[in-house]
């Protein structure tokens, strides 16, 4: 048995990091990066992530010279300062200054490495390989004065990505998981639902009368209203949900997860609503981080940690057809072929 | 299984169970398969009552839920979506998965979907289950399915006049192996139990013999230390000396009897069950046939005492593992116990591809 013990801080296969290596997350929210370096850290690899007047840096997160986390340091007109001997190093990653030896000729290889960076529906995205095309989900409520825009917290949670998507992805847990927000314990039947395939990932459209609403407003929808959702997913570990609600609402719910290493997962959650524009923004996020909670208790205790690839190792009824495509489409990526414990 | 002529225990064939270790298995592949051939007691019986209950016995991790037909021992994940079912809760003698509601009935299979309340489930939507006894006020599981030893014979439990008391579990770092043998060691009365056994002014352990049983061992010990905790008041001169009769049921469990002279007894069932390979749950059961109008709290905690003084020095013990090579540790003659023991365990088959 192969475990994906992790050796010199790498828990993933060398195989399944290369591929997910070529995707874009999220690492950090826009409103809280600063002219300051912050620390994150993103498949195994610790990165420093910081604001300047051309955009934003994201780099590795130690000094050339010797090793310590530029994180621990400060910014100084554009540049990012060691904290140990002032080294200084400029938004493309050059070493501009040793100050122990100022007007001697640094070598070009004293440059860290740096990673692109785009700024999207609150959040800055990164990717570790260069070559890799940004491929983003949609997310253009984001933009759209027509919808109020809500930051949830982001959320630590001690499981695979793979785990977490699914579970955003699960449409037959409402009944069982979410009582406390706004499932209903006697409405546990799923209809059948289509799953497509995208060239980027799964489209599901699902419909059924899970009332969006907390019990207390469940009166707000029309008998029998049938409640769409659709859920779009962008590997691999981001979807976005849309609910269609009554009078023309929709309320939009972007899951995006990074993966911080093979079993810790930090979720974002952008969410875009065009309706109940007067709810005070804590009240939405106080309800969201509530659903979070009830899904993070699930999702830590699955067994194997690592979402199975081959169908064989689960059991699957008809609801689970979002789940089913999302493992094949991560199998056919190439995921799991080293481990699943 | 035993057999009568031979006057041992003879294992069952070692491909009697092949299924999969269970995941991050800390035994040698060799040593859990032997061991699971074995009872072991998992949880007390009265705690497994109206909701699920979890257990760990040599790394499998356990869902314990009682239904009509008794207690049911189940791998502790949910087929579908693989949460541990002590998430969940039971019904009717059935358990439910937290997760999505599936049902499983008193053989652990599934019985309904509510997603799909009308579909056809499939006969292999069956958790594994393992064989249970319920005997002595504990759970006791054997994970082959193939026990190679009948559970140990305590016939003070049934015995018309024993006044029967289960204490809660005891935890400990420590080899299964080491806990027994400490149990059955008769030279450290004076040593770890100064106040219970009296100082050192009698620490010569006299000779005794050593038989080897259908199941284990059977030993005979007569000496002086004394002061058993007696609430009646009852005069008590540690010169009168007692017997102490042990009973090993290979691998981890013994019954010791202690003839106090005037009649009394004491029996104690020590089972030590292998969490895993350096962790063990110690489940006492404590027999008297005196004091029975007594308080039975100052009879725990005496002899949680005994227990508690005993695990400082099985925790510390090193090597970890019981040593099955009789050179890797020095012998007296008063571990005449112990050197039988190690041998039997080692006739099972154990230690072979480890000692740390």
């Amino acid at each position: 048995m192969i475990m994906p013990v992790a050796k010199g801080g790498f828990t993933f296969s060398p195989s399944d990091w290369e591929i997910l290596s070529h995707f874009w997350y999220p690492i950090a929210f826009s409103h809280e990066l600063k002219a300051v370096p912050i620390a994150v850290t993103l498949l195994d690899r610790k990165l420093v992530v910081y604001r300047h007047s051309q955009g934003i840096t994201v780099a590795k997160n130690l000094c050339l010279h010797r090793g310590v986390p530029l994180s621990m340091g400060w910014v100084e007109g554009d540049k990012l300062v060691c904290k140990y001997h002032g080294f200084r190093y400029a938004p493309n990653g050059h070493c501009t200054e040793t100050p122990t030896h100022l007007g001697v000729i640094i070598p070009p290889r004293l440059c860290l490495e740096t990673y692109p960076a785009l700024e999207r529906y609150g959040l800055i995205w990164t990717c570790l390989n260069p070559k890799a095309e940004p491929l983003l989900p949609d997310f253009q409520e984001w933009n759209d004065p027509d919808y109020v825009q809500v930051l949830p917290d982001a959320w630590d949670i001690k499981a695979s990505a793979g785990r977490q998507l699914e579970g955003f992805l699960d449409v037959a847990h409402f009944a069982w998981i979410h009582t406390g927000t706004f499932g209903d314990r006697q409405n546990t039947i799923v209809p059948r639902y289509d799953v497509e395939q995208l060239p980027n990932g799964l489209r599901a459209a699902y419909a059924s009368t899970v009332s969006n609403f907390t019990p207390d407003m469940w009166h707000r929808a029309p008998k029998d209203f049938l409640w769409w959702r659709v859920f779009e997913v962008t590997l691999p570990f981001s979807a976005r949900l849309t609910v269609k609600f009554p009078e023309e609402g929709r309320l939009c719910i972007l899951n995006a997860c990074s993966p911080v290493s093979a079993r810790h997962t930090k979720l974002f959650v952008p969410i875009a609503r065009n309706f109940d524009k007067d709810i005070p923004i804590d009240t939405i996020r106080d309800f969201n981080h509530r659903v979070f909670a009830e899904d993070q208790e699930i999702v830590e205790a699955q067994c194997p940690e690592d979402l199975p690839i081959d169908l064989a190792e689960e059991v699957h009824i008809r609801a689970d057809r979002t789940s089913i495509e999302y493992r094949k489409s991560l199998g056919r990526l190439g995921l799991g072929r080293n481990y699943t414990s | 299984m035993i057999d009568s002529r031979e006057k041992k225990l003879v294992l069952p064939p070692p491909t009697s169970y092949e299924g999969p270790l269970p995941r991050n298995c800390t035994f040698s592949e060799s040593d859990w398969r032997i061991l699971a051939n074995f009872w072991h007691p998992v949880a007390l019986a009265n705690k497994v009552v109206n909701q699920p209950v979890a257990a760990t016995l040599l790394d499998q991790n356990l869902v314990l839920y009682r239904t009509s037909k008794g207690v049911v021992a189940a791998n502790n994940l949910c087929l579908h979506r693989g949460v541990p079912l002590t998430m969940g809760w039971c019904e009717g003698g059935e358990i439910i998965c937290k997760y999505h509601g599936f049902r499983y009935n008193n053989e652990g299979q599934c019985i309904n979907i509510p997603a799909h309340p009308d579909a056809v489930i499939p006969p292999k939507l069956r958790l594994h289950t393992y064989p249970v006894e319920e005997k002595y006020g504990l759970i006791w599981v054997c994970l082959s399915g193939h026990p190679a030893n009948i559970l140990p014979d305590v016939p003070e439990w049934d015995t018309p006049g024993y006044q029967c008391v289960i204490p809660e579990p005891i935890d400990l770092s420590a080899a299964a192996g080491r806990q027994l043998e400490g149990f059955l060691d008769v030279a450290h009365f004076t040593w770890l139990h100064p106040e219970i056994f009296g100082d050192c002014n009698s620490p010569v352990a006299p000779q005794y013999p050593v038989e080897k049983t259908l199941t284990g061992l059977h030993i005979k010990y007569r000496s002086e230390e004394g002061n058993y905790l007696r609430q009646d008041g009852t005069e008590y001169t540690p010169g009168d000396g007692v017997l102490r009769v042990f009973d090993v049921t290979l691998p981890f469990s013994a019954r010791l009897v202690v003839h106090m002279p005037d009649g009394a007894r004491l029996a104690i069932l020590n089972s030590a069950s292998p969490i895993s390979i350096r962790k063990t749950r110690l489940f006492p059961v404590l027999m008297r046939n005196y004091d029975l109008g007594e308080p039975v709290e100052p009879f725990i905690a005496y002899n949680n005492k005994i227990f508690d003084e005993d695990r400082d020095v099985v925790q510390a013990q090193c090597p970890e593992d019981l040593p099955m090579d009789q050179m890797e540790e020095v012998h007296i003659r008063a571990d005449r116990t112990s050197i039988a023991y190690r041998q039997e365990l080692a006739r099972l088959g154990l230690g072979r591809s480890y000692t740390a």
